[in-house]
């Protein structure tokens, strides 16, 4: 693995330093090394060729041909692996061996013919799928996860001098910005913080759980990283997100044909100082793309962020979106998720956990900007940060990465603060105008064209708070129709299949009871619960096979057909 | 912050100590580091603080926990030996210390009873998760633990996943390092184990930490030592000492010898040493490189092709000297010398010691083992399923094998310290055994002979 101090760079006379990237007019020198370790391939040779590699790049810089030697026997051509399934099997085989060792020959073999003696004995005590094995090959066998039977292995992909280059080149950035304390990126073109590339630049920085923040400078705007030396944990995994980070910028800056201006400087700790690498974007060589590290794949800033994640989704009956939305006042905020239900304006939700006193004291900053607006945002904090008491905003703490504790306060403060009002508010409206109510909810396909009072055929019975239960939202009123029986008619609307059945019984009988086939409307309204019967009930009676018919004078007759 | 009365704060920041309000001169010694609105100072001084304060009579106020006091007590099934007797009441005295004892002379056995005598809540830093465990079993020493209410006392482990905090609680460096702020205001007493470890990472641990109470226990400590300073100023300075003679004498430990073998190089073999350490040695001398600040100094001039390959060839002369294959045979007459004992080989290189298992198969412990098998290995060798094991670094400090008789080293750096730890392997007592014997295999007419007379201590 190459270090940090192999990385070959170049200082300027400002006092910066600048990476030494690969380009093509290296690319003869990088073909004699590929065929140097072509060689190799099949030996258990270590470092043969180390040399006769950084010799032929000695001219530039030695680092350079480390950095080739590292790559090309790092990932194109590494030693043969035994896979940790396989390991932890022969692990349990020497293990049987030893027991053997110990009880035939009191701890050691001296001589081969013992050797041979121990090992058959070994080969009896193991599946029988080893029994026919030669004792040679069951003694290699036992042993090829030992560091000398390891063999340089063919290359997957066969390198060219243009792969290894890439290889390389993405090496140098992803080493630097790993060992960073700060990436700092410049764009010089006058951009406000709402412009759409800053605003996408900041929304995949979080889509990448990396630490940034973003600033307005005289001429332009500059994007602040926290590097993974200012963490205490997990820096191997924020460094390789700040890797694709980067390298997925290069590759939209490329795409755009927006190269030129952008600037890249990224701060080291380097002894008991620091080292300031800078250059700009248009230096930077084409790299191993990294489309497919990303993007669709929701993963979680931290196990903290997952663990809450998991609390959400018990809570009922709130819908959790993650990074839900750019949120816009004088500073730019993304918070971790939203919880949605009906019409209820989101609730925003940020954990806040234990990354760097810096990260955390610009954090407290944000939020008490955004205690201004008028927006719901509870927070989520561990219990041994230094939360200030004096922000505006509900604080729920955890504990070791627990949610447990929180849960049934978290549910009854949404409960209190938003269910039971919202609850409480359509509970009003649906007294006051309860068409009105459900049309505010079903005014989408499948309902559309439904008269809002033509669902209510059946509810006027129910209780209030039943009417509310079912009238709640879409799904609900979707699950009552499915759950109640109930059968869409078109002009009708919905009508349960049993009232159905019963009112086109009653119809029938008063035909026979008059005997007649001809009847005017008015006597079936009694049958009906209608309000409003001049206009459901005869088209529900066509429903039931009836002729229906505007007379003289406005009177309805309906005819036994 | 502002406070404008004469009372003053003391509470936590981040890693530090934070005090608002009028801040005395005699506090302001303390001052760690000083930002704009807070002036900083260690955890550590917290204690020394607010005896000043107290001394002062200024008024104050802390939230942080200052009832340390164990909540039971201990009872040793145990006796200290009189030179252990010494060094506890030696740290007694200062209650703050190193004490250096030899590896197998019970140290552990004085850190416990320091606890009881204390009557602290009390951490204990260990370097592996190993130690921690060997920590946690030694606990059985005390009768049984009970609290006053009769309930079950644990002693806590915090590492390696494990984040069980108790009154008493052993935890990895890394550990307390990572979760300071979690433990800092806990423990009254910490005992750093092995506190050799103690590096500018490290220091950390001692510097977040408001223990007033500080014991380091280890095997080797040297003034020379990169990591002493920090020792003596956040654990203490060497309270007491005793060599291994000191001790052979009144069979705290076995009775050893420490026998060279001297092994030759195959003519080839040889000839390729020799041009190699040329290459390496008119270097060094055209360069006016000595020793080991000239060694540095090499490495340091790594981008100099001409520096790369006497690097390199130093490297190489090494690999030769270190592995060399005469000293299969040597160790084939060791094995056969004593085939009762038990045997700890030990080896610098980790191909060369799984040569050694596959040709005489013996059971092999290195940084590669998997943690199932390096379990299975220990346990065995420590219950007489298995008499021989061969071993990289991982066994040179910290795992007890009281069992071992026979120490082999087939190659070792130059370092005191390893060579202590790895003497200590075999020096504890156990029942049966007589005398322990560390065998050193050396390839002769190699830098092998100069390494092995560095690290060799007049015992």
């Amino acid at each position: 693995m190459v270090h940090i101090k192999q990385i070959p760079m170049k200082k300027s006379r400002t006092g910066e330093y600048k990476p030494i990237f690969l380009t093509d007019k290296d690319d003869h020198l990088l073909l004699s090394a590929i065929e140097e370790f072509d060689q190799l391939v099949g030996s258990q040779d270590l470092e043969l060729s180390k040399e006769s590699i950084i010799d032929q790049f000695s001219n530039d810089d030695y680092k350079i041909g480390l950095c080739v030697y590292e790559t090309l026997s790092n990932q194109f051509y590494p030693f043969s692996k035994i896979n940790s399934q396989v390991a932890k099997e022969l692990g349990s085989f020497r293990l049987i061996l030893w027991n053997l060792v110990n009880q035939e020959f009191n701890g050691v073999v001296i001589d081969e013919l013992s050797k041979k003696k121990v090992l058959k004995k070994l080969r009896d005590s193991l599946p029988s799928k080893y029994h026919k094995w030669q004792i040679s090959d069951l003694n290699d066998w036992i042993f090829s996860d030992y560091s000398n039977k390891q063999k340089r292995s063919l290359p997957t992909i066969q390198p060219t001098p243009k792969l290894v280059r890439q290889a390389v080149n993405s090496q140098t950035l992803k080493i630097l910005l790993k060992n960073s304390e700060k990436v700092e990126l410049t764009i010089p073109i006058l951009q406000s913080l709402n412009s759409k590339q800053v605003k996408w630049l900041f929304y995949l920085s979080k889509r990448f759980g990396v630490f940034s923040t973003i600033e307005k400078t005289k001429t332009g705007s500059k994007i602040t990283i926290t590097g993974p030396e200012e963490l205490i944990g997990r820096r191997e995994k924020y460094g390789r997100k700040i890797y694709i980070l980067i390298n997925q910028i290069i590759e939209k800056r490329k795409s755009e044909a927006v190269l030129g201006n952008w600037s890249i400087q990224i701060y080291i700790p380097w002894g008991k100082g620091k080292r300031t690498i800078f250059f700009s974007f248009k230096e930077i060589p084409e790299l191993v793309s990294t489309k497919d590290k990303d993007l669709d794949i929701i993963d979680f800033d931290s196990k903290t962020e997952r663990k809450f994640f998991q609390m959400l989704t018990v809570l009922k009956p709130w819908i959790i979106m993650r990074e839900p939305v750019i949120l816009e006042k004088n500073l730019v905020f993304l918070p971790d998720f939203s919880l949605h239900f009906s019409n209820i304006p989101p609730i925003y939700i940020e954990v806040i956990g234990f990354w760097t006193e810096e990260y955390l004291t610009k954090k407290i900053q944000k939020l008490t900007e955004f205690a201004k607006s008028d927006l719901t945002l509870i927070l989520v904090v561990d219990s041994c940060l230094d939360f200030p008491e004096n922000i505006p905003f509900p604080v729920f703490t955890y504990h070791n990465n627990k949610f447990n504790q929180i849960i049934v306060p978290f549910n009854k403060y949404l409960k209190e603060n938003f269910l039971d009002p919202y609850n409480k508010k359509r509970i009003e409206l649906l007294s006051k105008n309860t068409p009105k109510a459900i049309l505010g909810l079903l005014n989408t396909p499948p309902y559309k064209g439904l008269y809002p009072e033509k669902m209510l055929l059946e509810t006027f019975k129910l209780s209030e708070e039943k009417r509310l239960q079912l009238f709640l939202t879409k799904e609900t009123v979707k699950k009552a129709i499915q759950e109640n029986n109930w059968k869409y008619f078109k002009g009708v609307g919905l009508v349960q299949k049993h009232a159905y059945t019963r009112w086109k019984k009653l119809v029938a009988q008063e035909f026979l009871q008059k005997n007649t086939s001809k009847l005017p409307l008015s006597n079936f309204i009694p049958i009906f619960p209608f309000k409003v019967p001049d206009i459901i009930i005869p088209k529900l009676l066509r429903y039931y096979g009836y002729k229906v018919r505007w007379e003289k004078l406005q009177s309805i007759t309906v005819t036994k057909l | 912050m502002i406070n404008n009365s004469s009372k003053v704060t003391l509470r936590f920041r981040g890693d530090d100590l934070v005090i608002i309000g009028k801040i005395h001169s005699q506090i302001l010694q303390f001052e760690f580091k000083k930002e704009s609105s807070f002036t900083r100072f260690l955890p550590c001084d917290f204690y020394e603080i607010i005896s000043i304060i107290k001394k002062l009579n200024i008024d104050y106020e802390t939230q942080i926990n200052q009832d340390l006091t164990l909540p039971f007590s201990l009872t040793p099934k145990f006796i200290l030996r009189d030179y252990q007797r010494k060094a506890f009441d030696k740290w007694l005295k200062y209650k703050n210390g190193t004490l250096i004892l030899p590896t197998g002379s019970g140290k552990t056995i004085v850190g416990l009873m320091i606890i009881k005598e204390l009557c602290f809540n009390t951490l204990i830093v260990v370097p592996t998760l190993d130690l921690v465990n060997q920590w946690v079993s030694i606990f059985d020493w005390f009768e049984e633990l009970k609290k006053p209410d009769s309930s079950t006392i644990t002693i806590g482990k915090f590492g390696g996943g494990e984040k069980n905090i108790q009154p008493i609680t052993v935890a990895t460096y890394e550990s307390a390092r990572l979760y300071s702020r979690k433990l800092r205001e806990k423990y009254g007493l910490i005992i750093f184990d092995e506190v050799h470890h103690l590096s500018e990472s490290w220091k950390k641990i001692a510097q977040s930490y408001i223990a007033p109470y500080r014991l380091g226990l280890t095997a080797t400590l040297e003034p020379d030592d990169e990591n002493y300073n920090n020792i003596v100023k956040y654990v203490g300075p060497v309270v007491y000492q005793v060599s291994p003679e000191d001790l052979r004498s009144v069979g705290a430990i076995a009775n050893f010898e420490i026998k060279k073998i001297l092994v030759s190089l195959p003519p080839e073999l040889k000839e390729h040493y020799d041009q190699e350490i040329k290459v390496f040695r008119e270097y060094m001398k055209k360069k006016r490189l000595f020793g080991k600040k000239g060694f540095q100094k090499l490495i340091f001039q790594y981008q100099n092709p001409e520096a790369r390959k006497a690097l390199e060839s130093h490297r190489k002369c090494r690999n030769i000297a270190f592995n060399a294959l005469g000293k299969f045979n040597a160790i084939k007459d060791i094995l056969i010398k004593h085939p009762e004992e038990k045997i700890i080989l030990f080896c610098e290189s980790i191909a060369f010691v799984e040569q050694i298992s596959q040709e005489f198969l013996i059971p092999v412990i290195s940084s590669k083992t998997s943690p199932n098998e390096r379990k299975s290995v220990i346990a065995g060798f420590k219950n007489s399923n298995l008499r021989v094991i061969a071993a990289g670094r991982v066994l040179d400090e910290g795992v007890d094998v009281t069992q071992a008789a026979i120490g082999v080293v087939i190659s070792g750096s130059a370092q005191k310290r390893q060579f202590i730890q790895r003497l200590g392997r075999v020096l504890r007592p156990h029942p049966g055994k007589t005398v322990a014997i560390l065998y050193e295999i050396i390839t002769k007419d190699t830098s092998e002979v100069g390494t092995a007379d560095r690290r060799q201590i007049s015992v």
